[in-house]
């Protein structure tokens, strides 16, 4: 009989992070292109986004008579659109409406990467650092150059607060230098570690009650009893785990309703925190 | 034409109803929209990544220029200061950020 120790230790909650190529690809300078689960999975959200949003941009474009009362499905990626333009606006100003598509595009991918990571047997992608890396290196270039190029040195007034003495700013601009690199590496880190805990913790309690589930039902059908008093003993243990399993599972059904608001959560943050860095773009003292 | 008129009316009767409901449950919420668990793990990750970039900084300025411990501290230390900066400055616009929603939102429905 094996113990409930070692069927623990046989759940290994990291697994579901792990990176394999699927089609290996020569590299280019020495940089691997091979295609990996990761690359599969991003590429399948972009196609579900492309084929969800370009529906109804080709079909809600005519002006035919049926059309002018938009359907559900259009009042529904509709009002996805019109959910981070006013995001956008409202944090960044009217004159932000440039930037509107950028923020969409990031919204949507990283919406679609922790809601397909959500369904069973589908890789995360934004649970890599790489992923979430990428996109706020993205987010932090887009300001340095387009805050360069539309103010440039009056950019650097950001690294520089007005209305303080001349003997501080040796403290404040280096304070103010950090804390502008820390917003895309804070921006990363926090959307990778949400995905990461809320994946680590579901699997964990859903691997808990079919671990608990099978040590409990193995001790409640042990057939070597030596006495009716033995087998009330081991009746109870297992009926002890079994509850407990009950318990464990309804943890992960109810982990499972808060990885979905985390999921949208996330990609509405990152969305808001994207278009507060761009304000600082837009205009650079406080 | 007059159908699409019709079709017109109906648009603007509902938006306005929708807007109505809108406002009545921005005025009827007492709590931020974000929940609890997002505010504090954001404020985490906001003094995390000050931290990290400080200890970043002050370690290729020591790698660089071969001076000591002294860029390791120093930075460290401006690094922790940022960090705190930065979760003042999280707070202050996740409150405005629901003081101005509210307070756009009432007055895009006066105008």
């Amino acid at each position: 009989m094996t113990t409930f120790f070692s069927k623990v230790a046989a759940l290994d909650p990291m697994s579901q992070f792990v990176v394999t190529p699927i089609l290996k690809l020569e590299g280019i300078m020495g940089v691997d292109m091979s295609i990996t689960n990761v690359t599969m999975f991003m590429a399948l959200g972009c196609l579900l986004i492309i084929a969800m949003f370009g529906y109804v941009a080709y079909n809600g474009d005519t002006n035919s008579r049926e059309n002018l009362a938009p359907s559900r499905y259009q009042m529904l990626v509709e009002s996805i659109y019109l959910f981070v333009r006013n995001t956008v606006l409202n944090v960044a100003g009217n004159d932000g409406a440039k930037f509107v598509p950028f923020v969409f595009t990031l919204f949507t991918f990283v919406l679609f990467a922790n809601v397909i990571g959500m369904s069973p047997y589908a890789f995360t992608t934004t649970s890599q650092l790489v992923v979430t890396a990428t996109l706020s290196v993205t987010v932090i270039l887009t300001v340095i150059i387009y805050g360069v190029w539309k103010h440039q040195f009056r950019f650097l007034k950001l690294f520089a607060p007005s209305g303080a003495p001349a003997i501080l700013y040796v403290l404040l601009t280096p304070i103010e230098i950090i804390s502008f690199f820390a917003r895309p590496v804070s921006l990363a880190l926090r959307l990778f570690a949400n995905m990461l805990a809320g994946h680590v913790a579901l699997k964990l309690f859903a691997g808990f009650a079919v671990a608990l589930a099978s040590y409990g039902g193995s001790l409640l059908f042990a057939q070597s009893s030596n006495s009716v008093g033995d087998y009330i003993v081991l009746a109870g243990q297992g009926g002890f785990f079994v509850i407990l399993s009950v318990l464990s599972f309804l943890v992960a059904v109810a982990l499972n309703a808060l990885e979905f608001l985390v999921a949208g959560l996330q990609a509405f943050v990152f969305a808001i925190l994207t278009s507060a860095y761009l304000r600082d773009a837009l205009h650079p003292s406080h | 034409m007059t159908d699409s008129d019709d079709l017109r009316e109906r648009i603007d009767a509902s938006s306005k109803s929708a807007s109505q409901i809108d406002t009545d449950k921005e005025n009827s919420k007492e709590s931020p929209p974000v929940s609890l668990a997002a505010m504090t793990f954001r404020y985490a990750t906001e003094f995390v990544a000050a931290v990290l970039v400080g200890l970043a900084i002050g370690y290729f300025i020591d790698y660089y220029f071969g001076t000591g411990p002294w860029g390791l501290l120093i930075w460290l230390t401006l690094g922790m200061a940022a960090g705190v900066l930065s979760m003042v400055r999280a707070y202050r616009e996740l409150t405005e950020s629901t003081q101005s929603e509210k307070s756009t939102s009432t007055s895009s429905d006066k105008t």
